[in-house]
């Protein structure tokens, strides 16, 4: 079985506990409009061309059979339309400004890799976390990872936007330790503008794993001019006072890598927002432990 | 400024000169006791502690042209007397007669006049050196200390009975520690003045008086004696390396807010000397930790002055206690790389291979910058030698000759070009590993007979165990332990050389022996796309691929098992010689000296491999990737410091889980049979370099709000971003 893989990053200490490895699935439902990898949206492979690697040492568009790339004085300009992904420029350059994002790989290649942290996981309480993109759009590929990982006694965490199948979560709940649950916007209508859709299937099956007992830690980007209101933190908290199985709430603030890569993808018109205030957001952080039932906490 | 006399100005000339017998040891120990006697003194309020120099800075060795230092013999700086003569013209005479007398007897030159044209050139072009300087020690000040003059006198002598074949040679040591009082009396009799002049700090100059009634002669009573003690003889053994300084002086110490206060000035003092290493904790030989009030102190110490020396280091075991680690990271976190962390797991039982028992091993500390040695017991050799793995391959591929200077230099082990395959370069490469080897250690253990005939160590035999019982001076094989060390650089250079070659010529055979023979005499000139193949090619150590990994581990344990068939001179019966690899900042001299290699690295390039590490920036899947590939190394055969060095953006010591996963780290590489760790907190200045180069600079990791990516793959705003914010927290 393949799968689209964009990114498998080791030693994450942030998605979960300990010592992790991170499986970047390719491929998402939603299209938020903030997302830090937005090179994770698509389904397809694509070239992300980082100019700030770029040596300008014309090695590309030596190689283009397509006449992609142009250099204006300091300035690498590169065509994304007529780009046909052939990957001569990508192996040409010497700085890796140039890359392809997207490969296909194996489930034995991903476990492989996963393993080869192993002795790092068992003395950190770490293991694996299929992220994305959203895991839930390759199920059967994210399944098979996480049973074989299981097998070989290794902590397995998802870190999930939750919308998906019922059935999805309920196959998912055998072979995953940990949700990394996604929680955005409290407001539905506002939802359905910046995200595509309201969250009705996500707080299902949320409640879903919630009965299930399955460890949660909710995850919420705070966006400025988005999702940085008063009713939203307090939805937070009620959500969480909800649902028992929810051990922790980590508040993630906005933060400007997404759009650096916007750019390396050719995206011309793209989301930008402050980062959050430090002391208003920690004002406000303050304000849900007092009211929430779990710890509260902003991922720096 | 007040003139000074020529006894003042070159003490130790004076007394050595003057001395009535012609016992090299005796002369040696005439000078010294001339230097206690005539040195100008100076008492630093500040630090509690009675000091020595008369320029306010640097040590007693450095202020005067004609010298005994413990690390490098007999020394006479030309420059410097010149520089008296005319400062003082009166003794114009007088000191021109001392460079003429003191001319020859420079150990360095003594030991030079035994080198070959062929030797010195391998060691003018960074190929290898052997001996040349005596090394670092850990002498058992703690004895010295707890006995006092008195005690130790009737010790010399009691020994000096068994042995009145060497009669002189104790007769030196014991003007030493009569050296050691006459410098005690005219600290005390300074204090006294002082204490009149200075009514300001007389509080303090009065506790230096009081002190100085009972120490040096008597043993120590409390942390001020102690220190006190400690002082005198620190200072005249040159201040090299403290050693394991919690466990001597840990019985002295109280915590309190006095001995908290004398224990910073001693850290100031540490500082301003540029003293060597101090070493913390550690287990005993049924692992019990030897953990104490002191080893806390001096952690809080070091945070708060936050000095770059001395070195620190903290040895670590399975019964560590918890807090004591928590504290270091703290420590670490603040930025000064220090404690550097050692595994007494994997350290001890390399130890006792050699055939020192547990009892033993278990006293080991670190001197200089990392080197091994047993405290109070032992000439480890630190540092005999040391040899450029990457040149041997260079030799080896250009058949003996030097791409920088063109000449033959190593041995012809014949035409590269016509080998047919990779084992058999492999083994051209080994032949010059081994003719490196013959020739540093036969050169180290010249320098060793030279400094035993000519640099004699009454001092420190005194402190080191063995000497005194076996009338056997400390350079002449007196310890009981007489081991050698020859370090060894460019490991991980070397290993992607050879990969790139064994990939590209003899794998997919892209290219063939010629072209690369070739391109690397013309610096890749006219082969700019094999350059690239090899530059950016992902088979590179520091990537947990198992393939280059392996190599690099044949690559050291047949370097390492080389050393070890040859004997030192100060032991040619045990005294082995071993290996270590600590570059820290030396790639510069040892980068700039290497031609062209088949890494994908240009005709001297610097980056090169930092220790035990891989080529900087070419480590690119993380810390735990590179650790993985580390522990192929059999680091069980590192009898000196096996050093690993890792970068953290400051951000992971700042939060609990980022403390966390770094302990972890820790732990996994010491259970893992990893011999040390140092973590370095990534500093602006190298942001900036990755700004410039960021080819040498693909494994740092930053952290981005609730994201960590690699830095050269982040926006050239956010990466200015981050330079501020490290700027701003460090």
């Amino acid at each position: 079985m393949f799968g689209n893989v964009f990114n498998i990053q080791r030693f994450c200490i942030h998605d979960g506990p300990g010592i992790r490895t991170v499986v970047f699935l390719k491929g998402c439902v939603l299209r938020c409009a903030w997302c830090h990898n937005p090179e994770s949206q698509n389904f397809e492979r694509e070239i992300i061309c980082r100019t700030s690697k770029c040596l300008h040492c014309g090695k590309c568009a030596l190689v283009c059979p397509k006449q992609c790339h142009t250099f204006l004085g300091q300035k690498h300009q590169f065509d994304f339309e007529r780009c046909t992904l052939c990957e001569s420029c990508t192996t040409a350059c010497p700085a890796d400004a140039l890359e392809i994002v997207g490969k296909m790989y194996t489930v034995k290649e991903v476990v492989n890799e996963v393993l080869k942290d192993k002795m790092f996981y068992e003395n950190s309480e770490g293991g694996v976390t299929i992220s994305g993109g959203e895991p839930f759009s390759q199920p059967q590929f994210t399944f098979e990872i996480l049973k074989r990982c299981k097998e070989n006694g290794v902590h397995t965490a998802i870190e999930t936007c939750g919308h998906t199948s019922k059935e999805n979560i309920l196959k998912s709940a055998e072979v995953c330790d940990l949700y990394l649950y996604d929680y955005k916007l409290t407001d539905k209508k506002r939802h359905k503008q910046y995200i595509g859709n309201d969250n009705t299937c996500i707080l299902e099956n949320l409640k879903l794993l919630n009965r299930l007992k399955k460890r949660i830690v909710l995850r919420c980007p705070i966006i400025p001019g988005v999702n940085d209101t008063e009713d939203h933190f307090a939805g937070i908290v009620k959500l969480a006072n909800a649902h028992e199985s929810i051990e922790a709430v980590e508040i993630e603030p906005y933060h400007k890598l997404g759009e650096g890569k916007n750019e390396g993808l050719g995206r011309k018109v793209y989301f930008t927002a402050a980062v959050p205030a430090e002391e208003s957001l920690s004002t406000a952080v303050v304000k849900m432990q007092k009211t929430c039932r779990c710890p509260v906490s902003i991922n720096r | 400024m007040t003139k000074l006399t020529l006894k003042q100005l070159e003490p130790f000339a004076y007394g050595y000169m003057h001395c009535k017998s012609d016992n090299i040891s005796m002369r040696i120990a005439s000078g010294l006791y001339s230097l206690c006697e005539n040195v100008p003194l100076d008492i630093r309020p500040k630090t509690c502690l009675a000091s020595l120099d008369r320029a306010h800075a640097g040590s007693i060795v450095n202020c005067m042209g004609i010298i005994y230092d413990c690390g490098c013999g007999m020394q006479c700086k030309d420059y410097f007397i010149r520089d008296e003569m005319e400062k003082y013209p009166e003794y114009k005479e007088q000191l021109a007669e001392y460079l003429e007398y003191f001319k020859n007897k420079v150990t360095y030159d003594i030991f030079k006049k035994t080198c070959s044209q062929n030797e010195l050139d391998l060691m003018a072009n960074n190929t290898l050196w052997g001996g040349t300087w005596g090394g670092h020690a850990n002498p058992n000040y703690g004895m010295f200390v707890a006995l006092g003059t008195e005690k130790l006198r009737e010790k010399v002598l009691c020994h000096k009975k068994e042995h009145p074949e060497a009669g002189e040679w104790y007769d030196a040591s014991l003007l030493i520690l009569d050296a050691v009082d006459v410098l005690g009396k005219r600290f005390r009799a300074l204090s006294a003045e002082l204490i009149q002049s200075d009514p300001e700090n007389a509080r303090i100059y009065q506790r230096i008086y009081n002190a100085l009634g009972i120490v040096p002669q008597k043993p120590a009573t409390d942390f001020m004696t102690a220190c006190q003690s400690f002082a005198l003889i620190f200072y005249l053994d040159g201040r090299d390396t403290p050693g394991t300084f919690d466990q001597y002086m840990g019985q002295y110490f109280t915590d309190s807010e006095e001995d908290n206060e004398i224990l910073e000035g001693l850290w100031q003092e540490f500082h301003r000397t540029r003293t060597w290493n101090l070493c913390i904790s550690g287990s005993d030989e049924n692992w019990n930790d030897k953990t104490n009030t002191l080893s806390y102190a001096i952690l809080r110490t070091a945070k708060k002055y936050k000095y770059n020396t001395p070195n620190l280091t903290m040895r670590c075991h399975r019964n560590t206690p918890e807090d004591l680690i928590d504290l270091a990271v703290s420590v670490i976190g603040t930025g000064i790389g220090m404690p550097v962390l050692y595994n007494d797991e994997v350290v001890c039982p390399a130890l006792e291979a050699l055939g020192i028992p547990p009892h033993d091993s278990h006293l080991y500390a670190m001197n200089g910058c990392n080197q091994i040695d047993i405290q109070g017991k032992s000439h480890m050799g630190l540092e005999d030698g040391e040899i450029c793995l990457l040149k041997c391959l260079e030799y080896a591929l250009h058949n003996g000759k030097c791409l920088i200077t063109d000449k033959v230099c190593g041995p012809r082990t014949g035409d590269a070009k016509k080998v047919k395959s990779f084992d058999e370069l492999f083994a051209l490469y080994k032949k010059q590993v081994e003719h490196a080897v013959k020739t540093a250690t036969s050169l180290s253990n010249r320098s060793q007979r030279a400094f035993s005939e000519n640099a004699p160590n009454p001092l420190r035999s005194m402190l080191i165990e063995g000497c005194l019982e076996k009338g056997k001076d400390y350079k002449s094989g007196g310890p009981l332990y007489n081991y050698g060390q020859i370090l060894t650089e460019a490991l991980a250079d070397t290993a992607d050389s050879l990969i790139n070659i064994k990939h590209f010529v003899f794998d997919t055979r892209k290219y063939t022996m010629e072209q690369v023979v070739d391109a690397l005499e013309k610096d890749y000139e006219g082969y700019e796309e094999m350059y690239n193949d090899f530059s950016s090619s992902p088979l590179k150590f520091g990537n947990d691929i198992e393939e280059v990994d392996t190599l690099c581990a044949d690559i050291q344990r047949h370097y390492f098992t080389e050393l070890m068939k040859y004997k030192t001179f100060r032991d040619s019966e045990n005294g082995t010689y071993g290996g270590g690899l600590s570059t820290f900042q030396r790639t510069g001299r040892y980068g700039s000296s290497c031609g062209a290699s088949a890494s994908g690295r240009h005709k001297g390039d610097v980056n090169i491999a930092d220790s035990i590490g891989s080529v900087p920036g070419k480590d690119v899947h993380g810390p735990t990737a590179l650790l993985k590939s580390v522990m192929h190394y059999d680091q069980s055969l590192a009898k000196s410091g096996f050093v690993m060095q890792m970068k953290f953006d400051k951000q992971m010591f700042n939060s609990p889980k980022g403390q966390a996963a770094f302990k972890a780290i820790v732990k996994t590489y010491f259970k893992n049979g990893g011999q040390q760790l140092t973590s370095n907190v990534l500093d602006a200045a190298e942001l900036q370099d990755a700004l410039l180069h960021p080819e040498n600079h693909k494994n740092l990791i930053v952290r981005v709000g609730g994201y960590s990516d690699y830095f050269v793959n982040l926006s050239d705003a956010l990466k200015e971003n981050i330079i501020n914010r490290t700027i701003i927290s460090l």
